[in-house]
């Protein structure tokens, strides 16, 4: 069951995904504001989707009036494929602990969550929970935050703020580093992969595709890497 | 109407994303756990690159901003601050610099 050390550690160490996910919540609002959307459908997607790059799209295609409904969920559930991929990592990770709070740890789990939670090497999934729950909480309170006061700040302050969660990413990248050296090949292997498929040639992908196929294509390259140098 | 059932299924499938995970039969070999080491390492790099040069501006002046904003975040991770104080001070760095690229502007 729940150990709640663990899970108010979690929620302690949370902190700093529950600020970046903060200007995220509220640009998310923002957007809502711009093309016209209303802000309760923005928290609503916040609360039940829970997935930035998603709800912007979504945001995005409500604007147009006359959508069609099977391919915005189409759009949207290509996109939202990674947390099959993303979330495996962390199933493996809390295999032994009761089905029905890892699965409901699971629910939460987003790309920042699971890269915190894999770079801390934790082993507890009451302290998963703790963190998940938090940055769920900080995520849904900024869009309404957003959808409340977006208006009152200047454009430029909203793109600075923008920069957040790309600099939370970067920072744990940079921690991943400290942690293990070897993970400077993974990075080096993605980032390759991703230019490549930045080239006109592959413009037919979609975006989403072109995530699932660079994580999925990384990390089969780096488990051939690091199996083939155990054998020499 | 519409627009509450496209997010009403949105969440559901996403639900079922993030719960198939559990379901999925991993064979426990070396290979698999390097496969699943890498992932969340690839999906930091996979988000935030080339974004984060671009995501204050395409000006040369808001990507020099975001760059010095980078350059500090590299800091105060190889001091072991907090991921919190972390994401502070760098957003102030990157709102302030802003502030003052739209003062010179006017």
């Amino acid at each position: 069951m729940i150990d709640k050390n663990d899970f108010l550690m979690g929620v302690k160490c949370a902190k700093g995904i529950a600020l970046a996910f903060l200007p995220f919540g509220f640009a998310l609002g923002l957007i809502a504001k711009t093309y016209n959307i209303s802000g309760m459908v923005a928290i609503l997607m916040s609360c039940l989707i829970y997935s930035g790059a998603s709800q912007t799209l979504l945001t995005k295609i409500f604007s147009s009036s006359n959508f069609d409904i099977l391919s915005t969920l189409l759009a949207a559930a290509m996109l939202n494929f990674r947390y099959v991929l993303i979330n495996i990592p962390m199933y493996k990770k809390f295999k032994d602990s009761n089905i029905g709070l890892n699965m409901l740890t699971g629910l939460f789990y987003t790309d920042e969550t699971v890269a915190y939670i894999s770079l801390r090497k934790e082993s507890s999934i009451s302290f998963a929970l703790g963190l998940n729950l938090t940055g769920y909480l900080s995520f849904c309170l900024s869009t309404l935050i957003g959808v409340l006061l977006g208006e009152i700040f200047p454009g430029y302050i909203v793109n600075s703020m923008k920069f957040v969660l790309y600099g939370a990413f970067f920072s744990l990248m940079i921690s991943a580093i400290m942690i293990n050296k070897k993970y400077i090949s993974i990075i080096i292997i993605t980032i390759v992969l991703k230019l490549i498929l930045m080239l006109p040639f592959f413009a037919f992908m979609p975006k989403s595709l072109q995530i699932v196929a660079v994580l999925f294509l990384s990390s089969l390259i780096y488990a051939h890497m690091s199996t083939r140098g155990d054998k020499i | 109407m519409k627009i509450i059932s496209v997010i009403l299924l949105t969440s559901l499938l996403t639900i079922i994303f993030r719960l198939a995970g559990y379901f999925i039969p991993i064979p426990r070999n070396k290979y698999s756990d390097k496969f699943l080491e890498a992932i969340p390492i690839s999906v930091l790099v996979v988000l935030f690159f080339p974004d984060i040069f671009v995501s204050i501006g395409y000006t040369l002046a808001e990507i020099s901003i975001a760059i010095i904003a980078m350059i500090s975040i590299v800091y105060m991770t190889i001091k072991k601050m907090d991921l919190g104080r972390i994401i502070i001070i760098s957003v102030s760095i990157a709102i302030i610099l802003n502030c003052i690229l739209n003062i010179l502007r006017r």
